[in-house]
This record gives C-alpha cells, structure tokens and sequence, in this order.
C-alpha cells in the first residue's frame, strides 16, 4: 500500500467526523486565511457535527452560517478565494451542489485558463452525498460524474477516517478548487488516524488490498463494500486487488493499469448510476491503455439509470453493495 | 437434408483445404458426428452432421482445397438420396476412364483396395438434378453485393451454395446463416488470451476446440500451452532471460523463425511423411553426354522457333511423363492412410509436379496432362510455371492434382539428392547436377557428363524391383535422347 501506515506511526482510532473536525480545526489554527462558512456550519455545528465546536474556538469572522443559497455560497467563495482568502464551503448535500454549478463550473474552474496570469482560485466546496437513509430523491446523490467532466476542478472522495482528515487538509493547502465529497451514511466509519500532523497530496490513487486476480477500483463509501466483498471472495479462493483513487478528477490510472495488468480483471463500483459515470471513464482508460491484459468484459457495479426511490425496500433494492461486488467479480471471472 | 459447405474460418480465408472424411458413403450418422475435417491455412476444423442420417455424398475428395461455399457433400436420409443434387464436377461412374474436362482432378484409373473398392466420389441414388449454375454465370443485385460485403462472403459462392444465377439479398442471408450453423460459433479469445496466445506461440482456435469453449481465456491459452511440448517458445523465454543468458552455455539466438504458410505445408507433409511412410530411396547414373550435346545443337533452332531454350529438366519431364504409365503403382496416391483400410488409387492421368524454390518457400506447381506433351511444349510449361510460382501468381488449381513429383536439386549443385516423397503421391524423382567424369566407351575411357537420378518411392505400396525398372526405364530414355523428340 503506497499509503501504508508506518508501523512507528502513533495513531488514534477516530470516526470519519472526528478526523475531519479535526482537519478543519488545525487548518483554521494553522492559517488565518482558512474561512469555513455555509448553511448550520457554525453555532448547530453543522447538521452532521462536522464542524461542532469550530464556531466557539475560531469566532464568527472565521466561521459563520450562510443563508440558504447556494448560488451566494459559490460566488462568494470564488470571490474570497480570488481576494486572498481560502474559504471552505460547506454545501449541505450534494444534490444541490448544480445551484453553485454556475460558479464552480464557469468561474472556479476556468480562472487559472482565462487569466494566464497565475490566478489561482482555492476554494474547498465540501458536500455531502450517501444512500441509504431513507431521503430520497434530493439528498443523496453520488455528483462526482457532474464535475469530473470539468477540466479545472478537482473532484475528491476519500474513504476512511485517516484519508478524510489527510485530503481534507491537502485540499484546502492546494490552489485548485476542489469539490470535496463526504458519504454522509460513513461519518460514523472508524480507523487508525495518525496522530502527528500530516495531509495526503490530491490525484494519488492508492490501493486499500493487494490481490491477483482481479481489481476493484471503487470509490468513497463504496470502498467498504468492496473491502466486505474482497473478504468473501477471499473465502471462495479469489484474492482482489482494491485501488482507492481518492482524488477522481484528476485520476491517476497508474496504479490502476498497473493492478489490471496483474490481476486482467477490472471491476467498479460507485453509488451513482453506472451509466456515464466514473467507472465508465475508468472502463475505457484501462481499454486504451491495458486492453491486451484484460480477460473478460469490465464489469461495472452501480446504481440503475433511475432515481433514488424514497421507499425503503426499493432504496435497498437501489443501492449497489458488497454483494453487488462480488456477483460482479465472479461473473467477470466466469464468464 | 444437410449440406456440408466449407465453412469461411476467418477472414482472410478464401478457400480450405478438406484434410478427412471421417465416414465414408453410406456410413450412419446421429446428429453431432464430426464428418469431414477442413483446414485452413491457420486453423482445422470438424464439420458435424445436424441431423441423424448418412453420408448421402461425397463431393470433395480429402487432400482437395476448395473455395470457400463449396459442397462437400450431403448428409440426410435414405429418402432424401433422390433428392440430391447432382455433381457435374464429380465422377458418378468409377470406370470413366476418361479424364472429364469438367473435373481437373485426375481420373480414377483403378482402385486398388482390400475388399470394397470404395471410390470417394461415389454417390448414392440414381436421380439427380441440375446442379448450381457455373460460376461464371452468376450475378448479383448490388443490394446482394453490399449484403455479401457486410458479412464478407462471395457472391459466387452464394450463388453457387444456394444453387442462383442472380443471387438477391435473401441468399446471402440463408447462405451466411447456413455457415453459421454449419460452423458453430466462432472462437474467440480475450484481449488477455489473445496476448498470451502471441507470446506463446499457440492458436486461439486450437486451444478453443481443445478446451471445448468457443470463449478463450488467458488461463485456458496457459493450461493448452503448458501441455505442449515445449519448443520455440522455451527458446523466446530464453532470450528474455537475460539475466541468466550471460552464464548459459546454451547458444544465442539470433531469430526465432515461425512455420508459416508454404514452410507449413512443407513441415506438415515432411511430417506426415517421415512418420507414416517407408521411403526408400534408389539412384541411378545416366550418362547425359549425349543429351546435352542434343541439347547444345538444338539451342540456336530451337530459340529461334520457340520462346525457350531447350532444358535438360523438359528432357528429364518426357522421359517421366512417358515411362509412368507402365508403372501405375508410381502415379498414384495414398487414400485413408490410417494404416488399416488403406488403399492406393492409380491415376490414368500423368500430372507432374514440379518442385520450384522461390523466396516464399517450396511451390509445386502441377504440369497436367504431361505424357501428351512435347518436350517444346513441357519446356513452355516449366518455364511458365517457375515464373508464375516465383511470382505467387499461381492458381490454387495449379497446386494440385498432381500424381507424380519431378524436383531438380542439381541446378544448386547437388551431387546426389534423396528427395522426400510429395504426400498423398507414392513417388517423386530428383535430378541432380551433371558432372563430367571418366566414363568407358567401346573399351576406352574418355569423359562422358553424368548425373545422378534418385527415386524416391514408398515402400510399403511400391515393390523395389517396381521402382529400379521404372528408373532404369527413365534413364534409358535420357540415355537415347532421340527417343524423346518424337
């Protein structure tokens, strides 16, 4: 694992929340520039507790709440960002992250082409995304496919505990903007977070299992399900290979190509619909690239091309997981 | 009632040659039976009867390469024997004796068989129908051209397979359904396979048909390839290995060269005859002294009339192509050579192959009809041929059919030359290079140019004694070149 853990690392077992609290805490302490605004982020704490305590210790110059209007949410950051500042925008779920679409997609993202001057535009839009709670149609879906197709931005979803905090930190450090994705069913995930100081460099993909015959790159939450389908698989005498982009747009295929060429099976998983979504775009780059390693047709695992249902019979039904993962990995291999 | 086309196995194949018929007329058939194996210049392949039945017909003989489309014969029920449709092309009466301007293969002359005396092309049923139309007769409505360009067949095939002269739309499509049927699914191998197939040095549909999938991956190319006997790949690993290559003893490789095309058929008929036949060889000495001094005084008349010189290979041509016929058991071929119902067909025809190195490989292009040539014309012949093999400008046609084989290593220099018999055929004679020697003549020794003949004969149906009178009778001819003008 490029991203192993020394074994000297002193870590702390934290919950996804924990490390990003904490992220946003030693940013705001470390640089006076870092500003955390957005709907409920400051004196409720964030409706997932992400940012509790922040408003208290840093003061409302630094964190404040917003009214609900994700259009100001994205001008103003833009603006801030280009004055000097770097601003973390909470905006709450990503489903409406479309409203600040106009800032982020024709603003943020285009600054840096459109000057040729240097202009840099560091922002951090954090929004939250996640099936599984019975919210419907509006509060749950996987936008990475919307930005990845937007040169300019950066687009992360990282998995565990350790990554949120360490890219979280990275995100707010780098000059780009970044869309920074949470999986708001996995705040509650725990795991070892190193103690002493640290932040993860964006467009890194990491691999989260070592394995030989086939690899399942999978992103943000889906990355548990894959991990829960690698088990069993291992079981039935099938070791997969698991590759965590982490950053999606820019993706680094590296370490992807190179964990297709040994294992010549490639699966995906994503919550979002499989239909142009990031698995596609990771099916066609290894056809490009590694097209002669591959031993059977790619399978991607997703949500169907529909809503998210609100019933909760049919949201289970919706929502791809371990199990998914694994049918897809025996079907590749046995097909 | 199922018709046996020869089914297109990818995409460059034009035509297959029918390698074996694993029945014979007659014989019972249940649905799933593998019939005749085709074999392209890649891949072999057994067509199944799809239906319970027999072998109504033969319409190719194995050893004969065909056109893609081609009727191979009929399976079907005894009911349905009426019904055939007849073969203009092919021999119903084992006793015409006449060579058939239709049928370019040589007629049977006598089957020489243990007890039934089977001839391939027997057919049953006595009625019989009008046959496709010729294939020059066939047309096509552009829709049915662009139909046939889509799923890359022959229109002429079409036509001939569906039995048109104006061959539409609908016949292409029954035409490419009926090969899809009659040769399964294609065998296709993964992006992976494929790779390791490469690396390997196997062929896809090889391990497919071994290992019974028609959807080959990488580990069923690794097993398949594991199984055989490790050759030019254990080479390639070799090279690779560098490493290792500085402390190996074993030499360097400068290329690893792979049998393919003309150098195949040479490895598989070198084969099957090193393994299956009892060559032997006999020489002869021929005192051409005379022969080339014919030859010398001919030369300028002979340019003068004629477009070649004249060669002592045509001379070497006659004498073969008029001595055969007393030895039918040299003009002739080795059919069902499974060793136990064997038996030898004698050609009536005298079709002479001759060996021709060329930069793409040994060709042996067939002189047919040569006993009813002149050495004028067997020299026109020659010449036309080595020019046409050199040129890869051959007709399939002019490949086959031959019955007996000529190869003159003697213009390389040759001293003496076994050559290796011409699989089906049972012998093939090799010319070697002229040498002037002491000779004796009337009791005194003077210089005489000789050259050696070697005859090389299969044993197990040529007696020896058979062999030396049919040389001794060659070398005579060549020895009183006279007798050859007439």
């Amino acid at each position: 694992m490029s991203q192993q853990l020394d074994a000297e690392t002193e870590t702390t077992t934290q919950t996804i929340r924990e490390s990003l609290n904490q992220a946003l805490h030693e940013e705001l302490e470390r640089d006076e520039r870092v500003l955390l605004y957005g709907e409920d982020v400051a004196e409720y704490g964030g409706l997932y507790k992400i940012s509790e305590g922040l408003y208290e210790e840093f003061g409302e110059e630094r964190v404040f709440d917003t009214p609900l209007a994700e259009t100001s949410l994205g001008g103003t950051a833009v603006g801030a960002a280009l004055a000097g500042a770097r601003p973390v925008v909470e905006i709450m779920y990503a489903d409406f992250l479309p409203i600040a679409g106009d800032h982020l997609i024709n603003y943020a993202a285009k600054m840096y082409f459109n000057y040729g001057d240097e202009t840099s535009v560091p922002m951090v839009v954090r929004s939250m995304y996640g099936t599984g709670d019975g919210h419907g149609l509006h509060h749950g879906q996987s936008p990475e496919a919307w930005f990845m197709n937007v040169p300019g931005l950066k687009v992360v979803m990282p998995s565990t505990p350790r990554e949120y905090k360490g890219l979280l930190k990275g995100a707010i450090r780098d000059d780009d903007p970044v869309i920074f994705l949470e999986n708001k069913m996995r705040y509650g995930e725990s795991g070892p977070v190193p103690d002493e100081e640290y932040t993860i460099s964006l467009c890194e993909s990491d691999v989260k299992r070592e394995g030989t015959d086939a690899t399942i790159v999978a992103i943000g939450g889906m990355v548990y399900e894959a991990l829960e389908a690698a088990e069993r698989l291992s079981e039935q005498g099938i070791e997969c290979e698991i590759v965590d982009p982490r950053t999606i747009s820019p993706l680094d295929t590296g370490p992807i190509l190179e964990s297709v060429e040994k294992t010549n099976i490639l699966v995906t998983a994503q919550e979002a619909p499989t239909f142009g979504g990031f698995g596609s775009e990771v099916a066609a780059q290894v056809i490009d690239d590694a097209f002669f390693y591959l031993d059977a047709p790619v399978k991607r695992v997703g949500a169907p091309f529909t809503p998210i249902p609100f019933a909760e019979n049919l949201e289970e039904a919706y929502q791809p997981t371990a199990d998914d993962i694994e049918s897809a990995v025996i079907d590749a291999i046995e097909t | 009632m199922q018709e046996l086309t020869l089914p297109k196995l990818g995409q460059a194949m034009e035509e297959g040659l029918v390698l074996e018929w694993h029945c014979d007329v007659g014989d019972e058939l249940t649905a799933g039976d593998p019939v005749v194996v085709i074999e392209s210049e890649k891949t072999s392949h057994e067509i199944e009867a799809d239906q319970d039945g027999r072998l109504l017909a033969k319409r190719v003989d194995a050893g004969d390469t065909v056109p893609i489309g081609t009727t191979l014969g009929y399976v079907g029920t005894d009911d349905e024997a009426d019904d055939l449709p007849d073969d203009s092309a092919a021999e119903t009466d084992a006793g015409a004796a006449e060579p058939s301007d239709a049928d370019a293969s040589p007629a049977d002359r006598q089957t020489a068989s243990d007890s039934s005396g089977d001839v391939d092309r027997e057919q049953i049923g006595t009625e019989t129908r009008d046959d496709g139309p010729a294939p020059e007769t066939i047309r096509a409505s552009p829709s049915a051209r662009k139909a046939a360009r889509v799923h890359d067949v022959d229109v002429t095939a079409v036509g001939q397979a569906v039995g048109v002269a104006q061959v539409r739309p609908e016949h292409v499509d029954e035409y490419v359904a009926a090969q899809e049927t009659d040769s399964g699914e294609e065998i296709r191998g993964s992006p992976a396979a494929r790779r390791i197939a490469d690396e390997r040095g196997v062929d896809l549909e090889a391990v497919g048909e071994d290992r019974g999938t028609t959807r080959v991956r990488m580990a069923d190319v690794e097993q398949y390839a594991d199984q055989q006997p490790a050759s030019i790949p254990a080479t390639d690993e070799r090279i690779d290995d560098e490493a290792t290559a500085a402390a190996d003893p074993s030499p360097s490789v400068r290329e690893t060269v792979s049998i393919t095309g003309g150098r195949q058929v040479m490895f598989d008929r070198m084969q099957t005859v090193s393994s299956e036949y009892g060559s032997t060889t006999t020489v002869a000495k021929v005192d051409v002294t005379e022969l080339r001094s014919l030859l010398d005084s001919l030369g300028s008349s002979w340019e003068a009339y004629h477009d070649v010189s004249p060669s002592l290979t045509a001379f070497v041509l006659r004498a073969v192509a008029q001595e055969l016929p007393a030895y039918p058991m040299l003009n002739a071929e080795i059919v069902d050579d499974d060793g136990t119902d064997a038996f030898v067909r004698q050609f009536e025809d005298i079709n002479l192959g001759l060996a021709v190195d060329t930069d793409h490989g040994l060709l042996v292009p067939t002189i047919y009809d040569a006993d009813t040539q002149s050495v004028t014309e067997l020299g026109d012949t020659v010449s036309d041929l080595a020019r046409q093999a050199r040129e890869r400008d051959l007709e399939m046609e002019q490949q086959q059919n031959g019955t007996f084989t000529v190869s003159n290593a003697g213009t390389f220099g040759a001293y003496i030359n076994t050559p290796q018999i011409n699989p089906p055929q049972t012998g093939i004679l090799g010319v070697c290079t002229v040498n002037e020697e002491p000779g004796v003549v009337d009791g005194e020794v003077v210089p005489r140019e000789m050259m050696h003949l070697c005859l090389t004969y299969d044993h197990r149906v040529v007696e020896g004694a058979t062999a030396v009178q049919f040389l001794q009778a060659v070398k005579r001819r060549l020895e009183d070149p006279q007798s050859l003008l007439s």
